[in-house]
């Protein structure tokens, strides 16, 4: 299943910062930049990442110097982009797009698509000492699956929640580096109500799982940080937990979460 | 594919946070579609640039303007 256009690019934008507010951001700076120069949005989900991929190699790698507070400026300072392994994984294993379609979108390729991946996938393997993961999730089964998916990659499952309150305490009381989250709960509170009771005594990147993309990336200003829709891949959930284990946080001034790059 | 550069090797943002009344909020969210602002980030940072744009254009507005507010 496929998530709507522009909704794609801010589940890749957020999947590449592991950062809900800095991914959002960071599409809206590209495409904004893209459209104002009367680049035209691609008619395909692919042509789209291609423009998108190309408007932000263009800007990060401009020497001419941004103005204060200009999307630019922004886009710069973010940093560079990742590295095609890592770009390679992201937009196959997380956003599901085909090899033919990963290999347009970053066309010229360093390597080949197969050798990236493989590369891009070992980082999912990668030993990264004692990392800890919550899972919020109603079905049993499923919660049960991510947990073997989560302890095959070396990720202790530090705790499991079926409610959105549930998660919501044992996320503080257990502060764990990543939570895996359904979207839909109980069918009253979401994910979503777990992540904002939570998010301010523990900021940790949030996966939701979800098989109604498009009733969760509707541009809203609370939508969730980092999606995979369901019936999902094992690799994508190893894909995105490993990614956002791997990409510090962004600092809030405020508080005291560290910014950084993807180690 | 390039964007490598990048004028330094790590991040340079840093996440502000603001408390607004939810009027302001309508203000500023007026303010970024009549405007076409990008994002609400993007419109703050826009009202920010122009704030201190015209502190150094016109200080003598911008102490008019100061002195309403904290007047208000």
């Amino acid at each position: 299943m496929f998530l709507p256009v522009s909704a794609s690019i801010r589940q890749f934008a957020r999947a590449v910062t592991a950062d809900r507010m800095a991914g959002d951001e960071l599409a809206s700076a590209v495409m904004a930049e893209a459209t104002r120069e009367g680049r035209a949005a691609g008619a395909t989900r692919a042509e789209l990442f291609r423009e998108f991929i190309l408007k932000w190699c263009e800007i990060v790698d401009s020497d001419a110097p941004a103005r204060p507070f200009s999307n630019v400026e922004y886009v710069k300072s973010l940093g560079p982009l990742p590295p095609q392994s890592r770009l390679v994984l992201l937009l196959s294993d997380i956003c599901g797009l085909s090899q033919r379609d990963v290999e347009f979108v970053l066309a010229p390729l360093d390597k080949p698509f197969e050798e990236l991946l493989a590369e891009g996938r070992s980082v999912v393997k990668a030993n990264r000492g004692e990392r800890t993961a919550l899972i919020v999730e109603d079905e049993p089964l499923i919660a049960a699956d991510l947990k073997d998916v989560l302890e095959s990659m070396g990720v202790k499952v530090v705790g499991q929640a079926r409610t959105a309150e549930q998660g919501a305490r044992e996320a503080v009381k257990k502060m764990p580096d990543v939570v895996l989250a359904d979207y839909n709960l109980d069918g009253q509170k979401t994910g979503v109500d777990a992540v904002v009771a939570f998010h301010e005594r523990h900021d940790c990147p949030v996966i939701f799982i979800t098989g109604y993309p498009d009733d969760v990336l509707r541009g809203e200003d609370v939508e969730p940080d980092f999606v995979i829709v369901k019936p999902y891949r094992p690799e994508a959930v190893q894909a995105a937990v490993a990614h956002c284990l791997d990409t510090m946080r962004f600092t809030t001034i405020d508080g005291d979460i560290a910014n950084g790059d993807v180690q | 594919m390039k964007g490598e550069k990048a004028s330094t090797s790590e991040k340079r943002v840093e996440k502000l946070q603001i408390m607004v009344a939810d009027s302001e909020l309508g203000m500023i969210d007026d303010w970024r579609f009549e405007n076409r602002a990008a994002s609400r980030s993007a419109a703050i940072r826009s009202l920010i640039y122009l704030g201190l744009e015209l502190s150094k254009s016109d200080p003598e507005k911008v102490s008019k303007l100061l002195d309403q507010l904290d007047r208000a």
